[in-house]
């Protein structure tokens, strides 16, 4: 199982970089993200992510991502659009692995979702395997979900979002786990830009007997062609 | 149309504000009680740095009685029923509720009244509990902690080749918090050595293999996974949870997680746990009334 993700996961991100000569538009971003944790106490992530996108119709995101309480994620998501005169209908297929000591997770969903220049939404069900030593897990019965924002659609160098998500690019938790986001970010120049955002993540928020889980802060560098 | 936009947002607004006696919807946004590490502090400073009860059993083999989510809501049948049983059994050296005691706002009385010897009940042994996130509502902390107890603290049964350990953890707000797990990690590194088995008893449960509760939930992944490590470097034998309502058994690396179902007294097929402890190993079997 963890070999399959790893040789789909592998393929889906040379797909991505490889595609470059014949790219509309791609995008790379690293993520430094700090913040505290009601467990774990301080904890730092570093992320890779990066997207594709060809003509208007397919679109890959994929990244990678250590996070110091000893967590790995790796996530690629492959995507095909329709696009309609007031925005576009996705398709997605995602793929997720993290490993956090000697516990493996390991996601396979599919979803869809809408966007338009000032909204976009994402719902799709998702298949959890969780192994460790010998003994494994399913829990098959997930939701993902992402509700976005953009603030500032219409400026080419701008922009500002705010996200509520269970499922940001390697953060996938169960659909009663949502976090809350905040980003900023600002290109300097056409390619080259930078990122800050802030993350908010309760927990108990369904059994509505929510409390503080996680406060986090990031800064990012982004490159785009 | 505006009229009833502005209506709508009143009745959520007020339900917001007020919620009504069974779920205390500002829950959603803000916390309903003290936090989880204030709980905690409050706990451990109820209990002193030892066991918060020692209890005796005759026999290497015993057994002990658990129930799970009795909601409690102007009728306590079914718990009174639990409570008679496991008084009915000599050996059993306590019995056990793990959270979601009560469904509304000021039933907690009446809970512990359910707990109260009766006549006919032929033994007297204590019946404790775990929080849960329905006891949270409406500041619903308050009244646990001065008619139940403390939500966080641990005990240990004494038999005659040992002692077996139990530890009653608060995850009645989703989280353990930052003070709990400091305190569960440095009692198990500092006590699990010396106990034959360890038995944890949390209200939410870890793991999510089917969909029988959508709506509720259980600790973030990243917590989930440590605490399985955790429980599993600690040679934990039994982890017994409520919350969901269905009985579930799982294994995970070598610890095994058990779901003891609803009691509450309109469940179609309330039933308890019978644990029995030898010295062999941990066994479970669900009971139904």
């Amino acid at each position: 199982m963890m070999r399959l993700v790893g040789r789909i996961v592998t393929m889906l991100l040379l797909l991505l970089f490889s595609g470059v000569c014949v790219a509309q538009q791609g995008e790379v971003v690293l993520r430094l993200q700090g913040g505290d944790n009601a467990a774990f106490g301080g904890f730092g992530v570093a992320q890779l992510q990066g997207s594709y996108s060809l003509e208007r119709h397919f679109k890959a995101c994929a990244g990678v991502g250590y996070n110091t309480i000893g967590r790995t994620a790796v996530e690629a998501r492959p995507a095909y659009f329709h696009n309609l005169n007031f925005g576009s209908l996705r398709a997605e297929l995602m793929l997720h692995y993290v490993r956090q000591g000697a516990v493996n997770n390991g996601a396979l969903g599919v979803g869809v979702g809408f966007e338009c220049p000032y909204v976009w939404a994402t719902i799709g069900y998702y298949h959890r395997q969780m192994w460790a030593e010998g003994s494994q897990v399913a829990e098959p019965f997930n939701i993902y979900y992402e509700l976005g924002i953009n603030c500032l659609p219409k400026l080419e160098r701008w922009d500002l979002r705010v996200v509520f998500s269970n499922s940001r690019l390697l953060e996938l938790e169960r659909h009663y786990q949502p976090s809350l986001y905040v980003d900023g970010w600002w290109y300097a120049t056409t390619h080259i830009g930078v990122m800050v955002g802030i993350g908010y993540k309760p927990a108990g928020m369904f059994n509505i007997t929510t409390d503080y889980y996680q406060l986090n802060g990031q800064v990012g560098l982004c490159y785009r062609w | 149309m505006l009229q009833m936009v502005k209506r709508i947002f009143s009745v959520a607004l007020a339900l917001l504000l007020v919620g009504c006696d069974s779920v205390d919807i500002k829950g959603l946004i803000v916390p309903v009680s003290d936090s989880v590490n204030r709980r905690c502090e409050q706990s451990l400073a109820m209990c002193g740095d030892g066991a918060y009860a020692t209890f005796t059993a005759e026999s290497e083999q015993y057994d002990i009685y658990v129930a799970a989510d009795t909601h409690v809501a102007d009728t306590a049948k079914n718990l009174q029923q639990f409570v008679d049983i496991v008084r009915a059994d000599g050996t059993a050296p306590f019995g056990y509720m793990v959270g979601d005691c009560i469904d509304k706002r000021g039933q907690m009385e009446l809970y512990v009244s359910a707990l109260q010897q009766r006549d006919g009940q032929q033994y007297s042994q204590p019946i404790l509990s775990a929080l849960g996130n329905h006891d949270l509502f409406f500041d619903g902390w308050d009244s646990f902690r001065e008619l139940v107890g403390p939500s966080v603290y641990w005990f240990e049964a004494v038999h005659p080749s040992g002692r077996d350990l139990f530890i009653t953890l608060d995850s009645a707000s989703g989280t353990l918090g930052r003070v709990q797990t400091a305190w569960l990690k440095r009692l198990l590194r500092e006590q699990r050595d010396s106990y034959c088995h360890c038995v944890i008893f949390s209200h939410v449960n870890l793991f999510y293999t089917d969909n029988s509760q959508t709506g509720s939930g259980n600790m973030p992944l990243e917590e989930s996974a440590a605490l399985m490590q955790l429980f599993s470097q600690a040679r934990v034998s039994l982890v017994v949870q409520g919350h969901d309502h269905y009985r579930e058994d799982v294994e995970f690396m070598g610890v095994r997680y058990v779901i003891i179902g609803t009691m509450r007294d309109d469940a179609l097929s309330p039933e308890y746990g019978h644990i029995t402890l030898t010295e062999q190993g941990v066994d479970v079997e669900w009971r139904e009334f």
